[in-house]
This record gives structure tokens, C-alpha cells and sequence, in this order.
């Protein structure tokens, strides 16, 4: 298949069943793309996999930090209410 | 300070520059440049590195300054001062960037198994291609961002480096337990605290573009709180040792144990927000935009059939050899050239600096996901657009 026969039947996956027919589409023919054009997709799958990994890991340093600020409050609560019971 | 401190100090600290400059770009530890520490003339001496340096990598650095060095080394006439000091400068930045970029490609095999596993897309590639190929062309591709685009592979890279130092920490499966666990036990329940949002708009079935911008404001808020609080508790504020000085009375204790729940109550609303998977993407978003991954994303300009039409539309085959001609014809009198088949060395440094401006054109044109692939293949590289040039 040529370029511009390529070029034909991408845009035809994009116009009739969008973003995703064309993904579907680059998939299925990848080994038939140009290089650059298999790096542009792989790049741009390589991204979305970064980004998805990256946020995950945001949510998991949250989690970890809060776990961590909840132990040293708690046992700072857990301090003053000594604290004040040795007082009294 | 005496000088000669001062002057050790300095010679110190220039090393360790030259050592961060050195640094792996994902494993940060000390890189040799080995057979990328090249001269000048080693570079313009190799036909493929000449094009890569001159190109790409100076014409994003600078196009004016590339340009104007392009045409002096093609006529050889001589440089600047500051041409040359630019020029060397960019040979530095040169070797260093070509080191990075074959130390990246060796990581890609490793990092596209850990990849695949994440998207499903990239497992299809690599059963159409097979893992060496897959890497290959991924290699190319980072290597051709890394000279034309060093923006976004510095943060792709920087994300790799992040995500390498996570990998090896607690799963997320068994944080989450002791997290639900951690709650529980705090008698921390937010839960309802997310709904809010969506309850007092009086919607309940599914989350609306406007419930979606306001438990967003939530979540950008919270984690503000969330960000100040970490901050308190780090300054020492929070220090066991210190209760007893602080507790002077019943209302002191009072009022420490009802700062502490008031602090609770917010870290709890994050944790549990993380739980939640709409909110939880809001807080990956409120997280890479603007705390743990600082570069912002580049807005795409090309996302619908009527932006890629609009695209196919401006470069037209035809509009581009209009374009060609005109280019053609002034760069000629501006060189003085009257016959263009005795000068293939002006020839082709002009069709170059052609497609080259043709090419900084459609980068304005921006297309993210699967649509850059389909951007690439009406564009073609800077070869097929300089293939369709006839002087």
C-alpha cells in the first residue's frame, strides 16, 4: 500500500468512527506504516501509559504522606490527652 | 573566607556542576560521554550526526542563529565570535543530548514490558511487531524528540525517573488496604464529604460537566489544606516531646486535641478522596498540573475531523510548490546565483532551509494521541518534503 493509500484509509477510519477507529486502524496496520509514523503512534501510546503511571503514582505519595501526617497526629493526641491526665 | 577557600570552593562546585551535567538522565548516576566527547569537525565530518547537529538540534535551539550558520559553513565564509561561542556551546549541549538519548534507548526494552502491562495498545504493537521492533521504533522516536522537541523528552524522561524510584515502593493494592484500614480504625469516614457537591446540585444519577467543575474546586482546595498541613506537621509543630510544655491546662489540651482533629479531618478528606475513583482522578490532575510533575501539558490544536481538514487544507501539495517557487526565487537573488547547477552545495542548503521552514510551520500544528500518527503521515519528513523540490 502506498502513502497516500495509507493516508486515504486513515482518514476514513478518523472521519467515520473517530479517535478510536483511527487507533484501531493504526493498530491493525502498524507493521505497514512509515517508521516515523509508527513512532508517532507508539510515542503517543508511550505518553498516555507515562501519564497514566505518573498519575498513579501522585495518588500514591498522597496517600502515603497523609497516612503519615494521620500516625504523628494521632499520637500527638494521644500525647496531650496523657498529658493532661497526668496534670489532673 | 579567605581567597584561596573561596577559589577552592569555586573549582568545587564547577566540578560538581560538570558532574549533574553528566548525570543518566533516568538513573541520575555518573555518565562517561565516551565516543559522543566529539569535536566539531568529528560531527560535521559524519554525514548523519552533521544533519541531526545542524538540522535539528541547532534549529531548535535557535532557527535565526542556525540558519545564519548553515549558510556561513555551507559558503564557508567565517564566523562570528559569537557564532562561534554558540556553536560550541550547542556542541556540548550536542554530545551530552546524544549520550542521553542512547542511554534512554537502552532502558526501552525494559521500560515497554513494564509499559504494555499499563496499556493495552502498546501489548498490540509489540504482538505486530515483535519487542525488538517495538523498541526500535520507539528508540527513533525519542531520539528525534530529544533533538527537536527537548522540552517534552526532558519531562518524559523526568517522568521515567520519578517512576523508577516509585516502582520499587509498596504496592498500590496493599497501601490502599492500609489506608481503608488506617480510616476505619481514625473513624475517618469523608465518603459523603465527595458526594456533597453533587448532592446539593440535587444531582444524583452520574456527575455533570457543572458538578464536575465544582467537586474539581473541591479537590484543588482540599489539597491545598492538605499541602499546608503536611507543612505544619513537618515544622515540628506536632512534636510528641513537646506536649508537656504545651499542656498547661484543660482548655490548652482542648485546644491541641481540637487543632489535631481539625487537621485530621482534612488529610482524612484527601485519603478518602483518593479512594474515590472521580475524585481521584481530579486529585491526578490537580497533582501533575501543579505539584509533583511541574511541566504543564502542550495544548493540542488539532483534535477534531474539522481541525485535521482545516490542517490538510493549509498544506496542500500545490500551496507548497507555490510556496517553493517563491522561496526559490529569492533565495537565488539574494545569493546571486545565476546558474543553480554549478553550486549543489547552495542547492541543497537551500532546499534544506526550505523544508525546514515548512517544517517549523506544521509544528504550530499540534495533534496528541493517535492523531499525531495521522499528522505525521500527511506532513512526511523533512526527506519526502524536500524529495518534491526541483530547482
Amino acid at each position: 500500500m502506498t502513502n497516500e493509500e495509507l493516508l486515504k484509509e486513515m482518514e476514513t477510519a478518523f472521519e467515520t468512527q473517530g479517535e478510536k477507529g483511527l487507533e484501531a486502524y493504526v493498530i491493525e496496520h502498524f507493521a505497514e506504516l512509515p517508521k516515523a509514523v509508527q513512532g508517532k503512534a507508539l510515542m503517543s501510546f508511550a505518553q498516555d501509559a507515562l501519564d497514566t503511571e505518573a498519575g498513579e503514582a501522585a495518588i500514591g505519595e498522597i496517600q502515603e504522606q497523609g497516612m503519615q501526617a494521620l500516625e504523628i497526629l494521632q499520637h500527638f493526641k494521644n500525647e496531650v490527652s496523657q498529658a493532661g491526665a497526668t496534670q489532673a | 573566607m579567605g581567597m584561596e577557600n573561596m577559589y577552592r570552593m569555586r573549582a568545587a562546585h564547577k566540578e560538581m556542576q560538570e558532574e549533574e551535567k553528566t548525570a543518566h538522565p533516568v538513573t541520575e548516576e555518573a555518565m562517561e560521554l565516551g565516543e559522543y566527547d566529539r569535536t566539531l569537525a568529528e560531527i560535521l565530518g559524519d554525514r548523519d550526526e552533521q544533519d541531526k547537529f545542524l538540522n535539528k538540534f541547532l534549529w531548535a535551539k535557535d532557527p535565526d542563529k542556525a540558519k545564519d550558520i548553515v549558510d556561513s559553513l555551507a559558503e564557508n565564509t567565517v564566523l562570528s565570535p559569537e557564532q562561534d561561542k554558540f556553536l560550541e556551546q550547542a556542541r556540548v549541549e550536542f554530545n551530552l543530548r546524544s549520550a542521553e538519548i542512547e542511554q534512554v534507548q537502552e532502558m526501552l526494552p525494559a521500560e515497554l514490558v513494564h509499559l504494555k502491562d499499563i496499556d493495552p495498545r502498546i501489548a498490540q504493537v509489540i504482538g505486530k511487531v515483535g519487542p525488538d521492533e517495538a523498541a526500535e521504533v520507539l528508540g527513533a522516536e525519542f531520539a528525534d524528540l530529544a533533538l527537536s522537541d527537548p522540552k517534552v523528552f526532558k519531562k518524559m524522561v523526568g517522568q521515567m525517573r520519578h517512576l523508577r524510584e516509585i516502582r520499587t515502593s509498596k504496592e498500590a493494592a496493599q497501601r490502599e488496604e492500609d489506608l481503608t484500614h488506617m480510616l476505619a480504625e481514625f473513624g475517618i469516614k469523608e465518603e459523603d464529604y465527595w458526594n456533597a457537591t453533587r448532592s446539593s446540585a440535587g444531582m444524583t444519577s452520574g456527575v455533570t460537566g457543572e458538578t464536575r467543575d465544582q467537586l474539581g474546586k473541591l479537590v484543588f482546595d482540599n489539597y491545598g489544606w492538605f499541602k499546608k498541613t503536611l507543612d505544619v506537621i513537618s515544622s515540628g509543630h506536632f512534636s510528641a516531646n513537646a506536649t508537656r510544655d504545651l499542656v498547661a491546662n484543660f482548655e490548652d489540651q482542648q485546644r491541641l486535641l481540637a487543632e489535631c482533629d481539625k487537621h485530621m479531618k482534612v488529610v482524612g478528606k484527601v485519603l478518602q478522596g483518593t479512594l474515590t475513583p472521580e475524585v481521584r482522578l481530579m486529585f491526578q490532575k490537580a497533582m501533575t498540573e501543579g505539584g509533583l510533575v511541574k511541566d504543564k501539558k502542550v495544548e493540542n490544536n488539532v483534535k477534531t475531523i474539522q481541525d485535521y481538514r482545516q490542517v490538510k487544507n493549509a498544506f496542500e501539495p500545490a500551496d507548497m510548490q507555490k510556496r517553493w517557487e517563491e522561496y526559490k526565487r529569492a533565495e537565488l537573488k539574494r545569493r546571486n546565483i545565476t546558474d543553480i547547477t554549478k553550486q549543489p552545495v547552495a542547492a541543497e542548503n537551500i532546499k534544506n532551509s526550505f523544508a525546514q521552514k515548512e517544517l517549523d510551520q506544521q509544528k504550530g500544528f499540534r495533534a496528541g494521541g493517535i492523531l499525531a500518527a495521522l499528522i505525521a503521515l500527511l506532513f512526511g519528513t523533512k526527506d519526502d518534503i524536500k524529495n518534491t523540490l526541483k530547482f
